[in-house]
């Protein structure tokens, strides 16, 4: 795999898979006067992967998407919804890992200006901002435990 | 748009100035309760790293692979200290941008970190990297009551 690609799997922090894997009692808890909770950011950061993945394969999309964009509610309505959630995301960013492996499709020219690269490379700086957040607030909800040989807190 | 700017100072979410700006001394020295780490120690680790990664400090990589990933203490001696290790991690960042405006450069061996790693692989690499902590900072900003999202914000 492509260092591109690990960033989207298990690169430079915790393995995603891991970090979304969370106890459904706590996904919808902010704790102290956190903003989000843990569905929230991850509500969040799926749709706007979703969007880009669209962009990144040159497909039409609405041009009056809210990128900051949240549910409106703090806790997803039953477990089913969680899990197809954690599901929707996995999925989102194995389709990023196939296109950052794809040397002839990095290199297009969207009709935004960027290279699919460049998107890859905003998509991925995103999704971490967001990851790096779950991962404070499982630690807060003292739910957090590191994968083995984690270098990062 | 000059997305190594984005990547590294202004996009994706707020701007790291306004990140690490209007904090106290009080405020960047304290770790919430089950927090790991406090304001100060995420961003001296995240700053350390993307250091010595740029200047290819090899005795400080040792220390670091040593386990000297974060500062003796969770928070700064002063002020001064504080605004030093900030206007650092901007500087460097800065510096990350220049260094990518050079197509040769990014295209260029950096396979002490990785092999097969070009620059512009550890440029990725230190872009998440900082994404990571700023992130954190941000919610430890919320936890202490002072986070505002910038007025053009695309993010919280």
């Amino acid at each position: 795999m492509t260092i591109l690609q690990r960033l989207f799997t298990d690169l430079e922090f915790a393995p995603r898979e891991h970090i979304v894997t969370v106890p459904f009692a706590y996904v919808g808890v902010q704790p102290g006067a956190a903003h989000h909770s843990i569905y929230e950011e991850l509500w969040h950061l799926t749709k706007w992967q979703n969007f880009v993945l669209l962009l990144a394969r040159g497909k039409a999309v609405r041009n009056d998407y809210n990128e900051e964009a949240f549910p409106d509610r703090q806790a997803p309505e039953d477990e089913n919804a969680w899990l197809e959630l954690v599901s929707e995301f996995l999925a989102g960013s194995a389709q990023a890992v196939a296109l950052a492996g794809d040397e002839d499709a990095l290199a297009v020219s969207l009709s935004d200006g960027l290279t699919v690269r460049e998107r890859l490379e905003l998509l991925a700086v995103h999704n971490t901002y967001h990851l790096g957040k779950i991962v404070l607030l499982r630690q807060l909800l003292g739910i957090w435990v590191p994968p083995p040989d984690d270098a990062e807190a | 748009m000059n997305t190594w700017k984005y990547l590294f100072l202004t996009g994706e979410f707020a701007p790291r100035t306004h990140i690490l700006g209007g904090l106290t001394l009080e405020q960047v020295g304290v770790r919430p309760i089950g927090a790991p780490h406090s304001i100060y120690e995420e961003l001296w680790h995240a700053a350390e790293w993307q250091r010595l990664t740029l200047d290819r400090d090899e005795a400080a990589h040792e220390r670091w692979e040593g386990g000297e990933q974060f500062p003796s203490r969770p928070g700064p001696e002063d002020e001064a200290a504080w605004q030093t290790l900030t206007d650092s991690f901007l500087a460097y960042s800065e510096r990350a941008v220049r260094l990518a405006d050079d197509e040769t450069f990014l295209e260029s061996d950096e396979s002490e970190r990785y092999p097969g790693a070009t620059w512009r692989n550890a440029l990725e690499c230190l872009a998440v990297h900082n994404a990571y902590h700023m992130g954190k900072i941000v919610l430890l900003r919320q936890l202490l009551g002072n986070w505002s999202p910038p007025p053009e914000a695309a993010e919280t």
